[in-house]
């Protein structure tokens, strides 16, 4: 039995690359919910904020370079919230192939991987393959 | 007429190495500076020529020289313009500026020769002046980098504006509600991206020829007030400003700088409500500090380093449209003028951005003095 993905939480300031993302995600059939933020504000905002259990995200695809507050900040203020999932996985998702970035996120161990833009099908597969099935 | 006692008494404590030689050349006495500097005792350099302190190579020359110097002597400063070098004990060079003059000792005529090891100082400037080179064909390169990249990127972008132009003239509602979509945001990026170019292509040719008038920024913010009166009236912002100095400065990028704070103060100005921009300048010893205030939605301090690297943005683009290039703009003219630029969060609502305009020379000081016309 394939592993399905409870809820995805997508944060990008760009919308073209949050549409392009959600719509590989959902061809996968392999995630119930599909959150999109367009900010880490937001994003922040909804995981501190959802009460549902059902509705945190299990997975969140972190864009890098946003206005304001960027995916390092986000990290940042991420790991100060009270209540997250022990087991929610934290991918960044880059247009810069910039091996500074790449080396910064390494030192993370919040951040699970670091890949590249667009997300594919076979990307999200992996990354599904790889973190989630037992 | 000096004793030669109190003569050396008075060398001793000088800073700079002394010896003081007859007119045929030979040492008759040396200072405490001048054992420390060479590494020779006084007694090891008296009764020697001076040329012990020569390397071999310049020993005949400077024979010469000296006995040319013995018949017509005068007052040469120091560091005239020769590069001199001297020998040590070690037989290692020091690098020396020498300052010579004649003297008359006890009835006798010597002379004297008043030596200062400059070795670290010359390294030192031959390092800055390298570094200096290497920083001017480091900033020669990466402006050549950044206008060609701008210039070939521009090709490949305009064949695909073009085309997804077609094919939004052809088939757009002819597809699907989708297709109409993808059409868009194709469009949309390669317009974001036409701008990010042309916006990296003039902040890499900011600065050519950027020569400095004498330019009275009253008369700069008229005209900046007159360029934008469309936008301003619109939001009915209120532009007050106090008397602005006559600076050195060049007039097309001054202008460009105080029309980007004003223009990003009425952008983001607080919703609802019209802005309340004041200017302002105060003199601080060497400079002009030029204000703009504003009353709009500040900005968040750890941010305030951050916004003026290009392309740096603090807002989402479906709030506030722009390329996060203005303030890249801003700094980088204001350091072509030898100034810096800052903001601070108002008391209150709002911030204030501050530049600096240095007064740099006489001309400038004249200019002060007149009135403005």
């Amino acid at each position: 039995m394939k592993k399905k993905l409870n809820c995805v939480l997508l944060v990008d300031d760009d919308t073209s690359v949050n549409f392009i993302n959600e719509k590989v995600i959902r061809s996968t059939h392999r995630c119930s919910h599909i959150i999109v933020k367009d900010s880490a504000e937001k994003a922040l905002n909804y995981i501190s904020g959802t009460q549902a259990e059902s509705l945190q995200p299990d997975l969140i695809l972190l864009d890098i370079n946003m206005p304001g507050m960027s995916g390092w900040d986000f990290l940042e203020a991420y790991q100060h919230l009270t209540k997250i999932k022990s087991d929610m996985i934290i991918i960044m998702l880059t247009t810069s192939i910039n091996p500074d970035d790449k080396a910064k996120a390494r030192m993370l161990t919040s951040v699970a991987d670091f890949r590249n833009k667009p997300l594919t099908v076979a990307v999200f597969l992996e990354i599904v393959n790889y973190f989630f099935e037992d | 007429m000096l004793r030669a006692e109190t003569f050396h008494s008075i060398f001793d404590a000088f800073p700079d190495a002394v010896v003081i030689t007859d007119v045929g050349g030979r040492i008759v006495m040396t200072n405490s500076q001048a054992t420390h500097i060479f590494g020779y005792s006084a007694d090891e350099l008296v009764g020697n020529e001076v040329e012990i302190l020569i390397p071999n190579r310049l020993m005949e020359l400077h024979r010469g020289h000296r006995k040319g110097y013995a018949n017509s002597p005068h007052k040469r400063a120091m560091g005239a313009g020769l590069d001199l070098v001297a020998l040590k004990k070690d037989q290692t060079e020091i690098d020396v500026e020498i300052s010579l003059s004649f003297v008359t000792l006890d009835g006798e005529p010597y002379i004297l020769a008043a030596i200062r090891d400059i070795s670290e100082k010359k390294a030192t400037s031959n390092r800055l002046k390298q570094a200096l080179i290497e920083l001017e064909s480091k900033n020669k390169e990466l402006e050549q980098f950044a206008f060609i990249a701008s210039h070939d990127l521009q090709e490949p972008l305009r064949t695909v504006s073009s085309f997804v132009g077609l094919l939004k003239e052809e088939y757009y509602d002819k597809l699907s509600q989708e297709a109409n979509q993808y059409i868009d945001f194709t469009l949309d990026s390669t317009e974001r991206m036409r701008n990010l170019i042309n916006g990296l292509l003039d902040y890499s040719r900011l600065g050519k020829d950027h020569v400095r008038v004498r330019t009275d920024m009253n008369g700069i913010l008229s005209t900046v007030l007159r360029d934008t009166a469309s936008s301003l009236t619109s939001c009915d912002a209120v532009i007050t400003s106090d008397r602005l100095p006559t600076v050195l400065a060049n007039p097309l990028t001054i202008k460009e700088l105080l029309q980007n704070l004003i223009v990003n103060a009425v952008k983001f100005r607080t919703p609802g409500t019209s802005p309340n921009i004041h200017l302002s300048s105060v003199k601080r010893k060497q400079e002009w500090i030029i204000s703009v205030r504003d009353d709009g939605i500040g900005i968040d301090p750890k941010f305030k380093d951050k916004i003026f690297n290009i392309f740096q943005r603090l807002n989402n683009r479906s709030d506030y449209a722009g390329y996060g290039i203005g303030l890249a703009h801003c700094k980088k003219i204001a350091e072509l003028h030898g100034g810096r630029i800052w903001v601070e969060a108002n008391h209150g609502r709002g911030s204030t951005f501050f530049f600096t305009l240095p007064i740099q020379n006489k001309y400038e000081k004249e200019i002060e003095l007149r009135p403005a016309s």
